[in-house]
């Protein structure tokens, strides 16, 4: 296994038990109506991920954990609480690439550190990329598994009972999630 | 609707998860090292928080108040327990620490693993932070004479083999 297959593997193992991450991207995308809305609020949010990720590992931003921990629970149940309150979608896209600046940044702890003081020069780009790459492709598991039920929901008539339902729960798991995170009351550990 | 209420459920399992499950960062140690006939030596390097974590679950209350010179054995012990090297011939190889430095965010160790007789195979174990962060993945990044390699090693999966 190469450094690039390597962090790849971290990015998509991430991702998939990264439960915040899936509630916000279940939130997002449970309104997008069309497969061009859909494309435009994820190509937004990965572009802006991707963005303060690099940023971030290359020591250009740097914002504190705490806060970007708790941005990323806020932005959870902003996107949650709109999609309740909003009965138009258009310009979501806006929503997914300023929130997706703040999950970017979100890595700017561990890995980012890690990577400048392991590697040197030109080599921090492949395992970057990689786990970049490997992000985008759980991304786009998690949406691809979503996206029936989506579809199922718009066609059976249920949208507007579903969606409003779903983003109550996510909205409130998010706002438990803002308070645990501000005062620390959740454990990270084993 | 009874779709709802398991919706409902679903997302609350989410939550568990979310609540108890590792926050968004990604907890990552990375180890670049070289394999040569008789050694492996390299950096390996940790986030300073984490591995003060571990240190003091480890400790309890002696972490406190203690001068350098135990500071230092605490650390050496630590990571001979968890930092280990096998030869494929059997042989545990001795860890020895070079160096260590520390900034802001990051401990680093320069190491050596010498064996006494040529190494065909080797496997290199790192479960340091495994019992503190469930999502903890540890790399190792091996170049030998032929190529380089990669491990992730995870708590379900902690060793790596590397032949040469």
């Amino acid at each position: 296994m190469s450094d690039f297959t390597a962090f790849l593997r971290i990015g998509f193992t991430h991702i998939i038990g990264g439960y915040d991450h899936l509630l916000f991207l279940i939130a997002l995308v449970i309104v997008t109506r069309t497969w061009r809305s859909l494309l435009s609020v994820i190509s937004a949010f990965t572009i802006a991920h991707s963005t303060t990720l690099i940023l971030s590992a290359l020591g250009i931003i740097s914002l504190a954990p705490a806060i970007t921990e708790s941005l990323i629970a806020a932005s959870i149940t902003y996107v949650a609480i709109e999609n309740i309150v909003r009965k138009n979608y258009e310009g979501r896209w806006i929503v997914a690439g300023a929130f997706g600046l703040i999950h970017g940044a979100g890595f700017s702890g561990h890995l980012t550190n890690l990577l400048k003081n392991s590697l040197e020069g030109g080599a921090i780009w492949s395992p970057l990329i990689g786990f970049n790459v490997g992000i985008e492709l759980g991304q786009i598991l998690v949406i691809s598994l979503l996206y029936p039920f989506i579809w199922w929901m718009r066609k059976a008539g249920k949208e507007e009972v579903l969606v409003p339902e779903i983003s109550r729960v996510i909205a409130a798991i998010g706002g438990v999630l803002v308070v645990g995170r501000i005062f620390g009351l959740f454990s990270e550990g084993a | 609707m009874k779709l709802v209420p398991l919706i409902h459920i679903a997302l609350i399992v989410l939550s568990a998860q979310a609540f108890a499950g590792p926050k968004h960062d990604v907890h990552i140690s990375y180890c670049k090292s070289q394999l040569t006939r008789t050694s492996l030596s390299g950096k390996v390097s940790y986030y300073k928080d984490d591995f003060v974590k571990a240190l003091r679950n480890r400790q309890g209350t002696a972490f406190y108040g203690q001068g350098p010179a135990r500071l230092e054995q605490a650390i050496t012990a630590y990571m001979r327990q968890n930092f280990t090297a096998t030869t494929g011939a059997g042989e545990k190889l001795p860890l020895i620490i070079t160096s260590t430095g520390i900034d802001e965010t990051s401990i680093w160790f320069n190491f050596t693993f010498s064996s006494s007789a040529p190494i065909s195979s080797i496997s290199i174990g790192n479960t340091v932070l495994f019992q503190e962060f469930r999502d903890q993945m540890n790399m190792i990044n091996v170049k030998t004479p032929t190529g380089e390699h990669s491990l992730v090693l995870t708590s379900s999966d902690p060793n790596g083999s590397i032949q040469l």
